[in-house]
């Protein structure tokens, strides 16, 4: 098992507080990897570190050349990886079809051609989007507008996708669709990342994780090893439990509320890091 | 008599017009674009502000005695400090949010504006300067030349052609920072770029005409309606509909009142305000929604 991405002794500081520290770990290539957390823990920092958006202050990701990711020229970034992060609307009234175009801008770099639209075509069909190709992206339900981001994504046709929250939005039948969505794109060879905070559904869907608590990494690796009643306990304030379902013999984790008292706890942190995360582009949507 | 009123009076001032019209709406395009914003414009933020102060200090200073190239260097270092003060705070780690850093801007323009009022009631004794200070305060078309518009063409057709190339990248920009820059923007060149060009653009246009609000803010939006978002469209409508406008609004601006012309600025002041004021009136009203 190769591994697209490798993280190394990762640390990022903002003014004085360190938001990640010390994480390591790997996004095995061809896979889906989620990262797992709850609010605060730094799940969308590391994702941008992933896609070379921020520069850590000691170590960092790496590509399997062995390659800083933010370091990488912004050609070879853009035809390595494309980071879609949770919907919001913009400025100006792009249509649907527009933002797709966009989306190809490392390949077309302002002039599409008639392949571009090809590929936007078949990205729309596979998300189920055709029919609102000229719909304003900024009228979409935040559901639609994830559809759209993620067809976009798509259409960007390259081998390592990064998505924050891409089921934030979904409904349950918009889950499930998008969840084989994200398997056929593995199944083509293309490496995910994704952060995600529904833990039902952890099992069907990833084969490996990445478990963070406070800007630290809990447990990193493949699902069946690393997804434990134990882990679970460490990386959320709850009390979780293995169950085996009688009639499928699936294994999965139940888990209920440890201490309400203990909420309030991450806020603190959660405060420092939006910063970082939104940056300048946080719109008043 | 008619030939030389139609030649070097009325023609020259017509191709001031177009120039100072069409280099405002490019600018207002791009400062949109930049900001993400289709509230902003280099008169809104005080980009033309800067670029008047910068005039009149230069003017103030005597340094047109120096050379014909003083004037119009000092509005573009006018224009170019404020878009950088109002850039840096966009920038700073604090994150303002867009609309905040609209009203940086605001309050910039009221600083640079009172500092230009106040350089002119310092001269208003001197009545070889007070009148020409006082012009490019609240712009004017009047009297120009055919030499205003050769020398001010060069800039002005330029940094128009330029904004042309730098059009799409507005469109990706759009899409956020992030995104932008993970699909291969140079975010830092890209908004160097456009500092440059809207500096060069406002600068040019208040060499030679002084302030003309509102074109910038209103031409875009405008066009907007008509061609949609895609600023490689837009722009060339904007700069051809800011040709139109201007040159309308300097007609009525001489027409009305005879023989007492107003300053075209000040109609356009006038008839921008309340569309500025409908602007948000709409935004708001989509965003209640």
């Amino acid at each position: 098992m190769n591994a697209a991405l490798t993280i190394q002794r990762l640390t990022l500081q903002h003014e004085q507080h360190t938001l990640l520290s010390d994480l390591q770990g790997t996004i095995p290539e061809g896979e889906i990897t989620l990262i797992l957390g709850p609010n605060g823990a730094g799940k969308t920092l590391l994702l941008r570190c992933l896609a070379g958006l921020l520069k850590p202050q000691q170590g960092g990701v790496f590509t399997s050349q062995g390659k800083l990711v933010h370091e990488l020229s912004r050609i070879e970034s853009a035809r390595l990886l494309s980071w879609t992060p949770v919907s919001h609307n913009l400025p100006f009234d792009f249509s649907v079809l527009d933002l797709l175009l966009m989306g190809r801008y490392p390949l077309h770099q302002g002039y599409p051609q008639k392949a571009d639209r090809f590929f936007i075509q078949k990205a729309m069909q596979r998300v189920g989007i055709s029919a609102m190709q000229d719909r304003i992206y900024n009228s979409l339900s935040r559901g639609e507008q994830t559809k759209v981001d993620i067809a976009r994504a798509i259409a960007a046709d390259t081998p390592l996708l990064i998505f924050d929250e891409p089921f934030a939005n979904l409904d349950i039948d918009a889950s499930l669709q998008l969840m084989d969505i994200f398997r056929e794109l593995q199944r083509e060879g293309r490496t995910l990342v994704l952060s995600h905070h529904d833990l039902y559904s952890v099992r069907d869907l990833a084969t490996s994780i990445i478990l963070m608590k406070k800007g630290q990494l809990v447990a990193s690796g493949p699902t069946a090893r690393v997804f434990t009643a134990d882990a679970i306990e460490r990386t959320y304030d709850v009390i979780a439990r293995e169950v085996t379902d009688p009639q499928t013999g699936d294994r999965f984790v139940r888990f209920r509320l440890k201490d309400e008292a203990k909420l309030a706890v991450f806020t603190e942190i959660h405060r420092s890091q939006r910063r970082l995360l939104h940056g300048v582009d946080e719109h008043r949507a | 008599m008619v030939r030389h009123i139609l030649l070097s009076i009325r023609l020259p001032r017509v191709v001031c017009a177009c120039l100072v019209g069409g280099a405002l709406a490019a600018a207002g395009v791009i400062t949109q674009g930049l900001f993400r914003n289709p509230l902003a414009s280099p008169s809104v933020i005080g980009i033309s502000s800067g670029g008047v102060l910068g005039a009149i200090l230069a003017f103030y200073g005597g340094l047109n005695l120096w050379g014909f190239w003083a004037l119009p260097l000092s509005a573009f270092v006018g224009c170019l400090l404020t878009t950088l003060v109002i850039l840096q705070f966009a920038r700073s780690s604090k994150s303002w949010a867009i609309d905040d850093l609209l009203l940086v801007g605001f309050a910039l323009n009221g600083i640079l504006s009172a500092i230009s009022s106040f350089i002119l009631s310092l001269s208003l004794n001197e009545f070889d300067k007070a009148p020409a200070m006082m012009n490019w305060m609240l712009g004017t078309l009047s009297g120009k030349t055919w030499e205003h518009g050769l020398i001010g063409s060069g800039p002005i057709l330029i940094g128009i052609l330029l904004s042309q190339r730098l059009a799409y990248r507005f469109n990706v920009l759009s899409l956020g920072n992030d995104v932008a820059q993970s699909l291969g923007i140079d975010l830092r060149r890209l908004r160097v770029h456009a500092v440059l060009l809207i500096s060069a653009l406002v600068a040019t246009s208040v060499s030679i005409g002084g302030l003309m609000p509102f074109i910038g803010l209103v031409v875009p939006h405008f066009s907007r309606l008509l061609v949609g978002p895609d600023h490689r469209s837009l722009l060339l409508v904007s700069v051809v509909n800011g040709m139109s406008l201007l040159m309308l609004a300097d007609l009525l601006a001489r027409i009305l009142m005879p023989p007492q012309e107003i300053q075209v600025g000040v109609l356009i002041s006038l008839l921008g305000s309340p569309f500025f004021l409908w602007m948000l009136y709409q935004r708001r009203k989509m965003q209640s929604l």
